[in-house]
């Protein structure tokens, strides 16, 4: 048993402090950063909850309740930024990735302090992995929902749709990694693969290029 | 790979093949949003077909919990619905009457997948998801007049008959499920047979483009309709038409945007 909330205070209390001296993007970034963390705890906590109550395995409850309870909790801040500041696409992105950021690395600290960090190979694999798909899952989230800004389709089925293509993608990882074997290696290598094909995307289709500074 | 694998491999070929070409017309935009929704719809049928071919193979013979591809179907459903709604003037209400009858239909489904199924939460929102899409087909077929009188009477007619018939499968006794059983089965590949019919002379006789995409979007219901009321090889059946059907449905929304 960890102390979630107090490895969590640890971690944010120096972010908290540093953000009285920053200004502008990086601030912005940190505070998503921040929010990542806590939904990151949330997260565990409805899971924890819906979990009991549905009598799921602890395996179940991992392979096909966390993606959809994890993304969920990942969309509302970002719908709150979007709804209520209108931020620019650019930094819309940033924050999306910042909140990725912040919700990885506390599940990563959290996991290490459970599992320890002994062996190196895995705790990259689980850097890599683990770390990459959750900035993946909620980018791809933010470019979705620009995308259908831009296009004039946003609204509750597009964000739907969005959250939709997270949730599988998350669902995917967890489900190939739960396997083991040849399974396994491809799920530790989608995330990867699939920040290549966003980046790729980003680049090719002029309807998701974001405008420079 | 069994039957059903191979089958899940061709619907995702032809959602590929039919998201492809949407985002290309898209790209050539005409000011058009129903494309872009419908691209999104695509979007996310490829992924739950990947999440469920996954599955497939490697969960083989057990039975899925609630997971991601559910919400997948969710969006899937209302990125249609909203498609359907998309380039309609803004006055026009929902044809109420059609309306009504599409939501007793969803609610009349959802009760039947909750008997089956018993897990009420999910059906109940998939039956709301559906229910949006079934509501908003129908309007869109009422407004277009797409059905001719023929086919308008044999829908009226068989939703409730085969709502109503699978409804009497909990009750009837041993030896009368197996013919009414059978009986729900033809039914169903009946009127989804006619409607392909119909939807393919309207796309090769080039009728108007609303009505093109109302018979196209009506035999995805009706296809969706027959898969969640099907086991076995009448399953895989109707998940083959799924196939042929998105090309259709590709087909008719092309004329709309190029028109």
């Amino acid at each position: 048993m960890i102390y979630a909330e107090n490895i969590l205070l640890c971690i944010a209390i120096p972010l908290v402090v540093s953000l009285l001296f920053l200004r502008g993007d990086v601030r912005r970034f940190v505070g998503a950063f921040l929010l990542g963390m806590a939904v990151c705890l949330i997260s565990a906590y409805i899971s924890g909850f819906i979990n009991l109550t549905a009598g799921m395995t602890a395996n179940d409850a991992a392979v096909f309740l966390a993606p959809v309870v994890e993304e969920l909790m990942k969309l509302f801040p970002l719908l709150f930024f979007l709804v209520l500041f209108a931020p620019a696409d650019r930094t819309m992105t940033m924050l999306a990735v910042a909140i990725g950021a912040g919700f990885a690395t506390f599940e990563n600290c959290c996991y290490i302090l459970t599992n320890g960090a002994g062996s190196l190979p895995y705790i990259l694999i689980r850097g890599l992995a683990v770390g990459v798909m959750h900035i993946v899952s909620v980018a791809a989230l933010s470019i979705w929902l620009i995308a259908a800004k831009r296009l004039g389709v946003f609204s509750f089925p597009a964000v739907v749709g969005g959250l939709s293509l997270a949730m599988i993608f998350h669902a995917m990882y967890n489900l190939l990694v739960s396997v083991g074997g040849l399974p396994s290696i491809i799920g530790y290598l989608l995330p990867l693969l699939t920040a290549a094909a966003l980046v790729f995307l980003y680049r090719r289709l002029p309807i998701l290029s974001l405008p420079e500074d | 790979m069994n039957l059903e694998g191979s089958l899940t491999l061709l619907q995702i070929a032809a959602v590929m093949f039919v998201l492809l070409r949407t985002i290309r017309l898209v790209q050539r935009g005409n000011g058009s949003t129903a494309p872009v929704l419908f691209a999104f719809a695509m979007a996310c049928a490829l992924l739950s077909d990947f999440y469920w071919l996954a599955y497939d193979i490697l969960r083989p013979d057990t039975r899925m919990p609630f997971a991601a591809n559910e919400i997948g179907e969710w969006a899937l459903f209302l990125l249609l619905g909203a498609s359907l709604n998309a380039d309609q003037p803004e006055k026009q209400p929902f044809s109420r009457k059609e309306t009504a009858g599409a939501a007793l239909f969803a609610a009349s489904s959802t009760a039947l997948w909750i008997g089956w199924s018993g897990e009420w939460v999910q059906d109940i929102l998939t039956g709301f998801a559906f229910g949006y899409f079934l509501c908003c087909a129908a309007s869109h077929a009422a407004r277009s007049k797409a059905y001719p009188a023929g086919l308008r009477r044999l829908l009226r007619a068989a939703c409730p008959v085969l709502i109503a018939s699978q409804a009497a499968l909990f009750f009837v006794p041993d030896p009368l499920k197996k013919p009414l059983d059978l009986f729900c089965y033809a039914l169903m590949f009946t009127v989804m047979a006619v409607l392909f019919v119909f939807a393919v002379r309207a796309i090769r006789i080039g009728a108007s483009r609303d009505k093109a995409v109302s018979l196209s979007f009506s035999l995805f219901a009706w296809i969706t309709t027959t898969m969640y009321m099907s086991a076995g090889r009448f399953y895989d059946a109707a998940v083959a038409v799924m196939s042929l059907c998105l090309v259709l449905m590709l087909l008719s929304i092309e004329r709309e945007a190029v028109s």
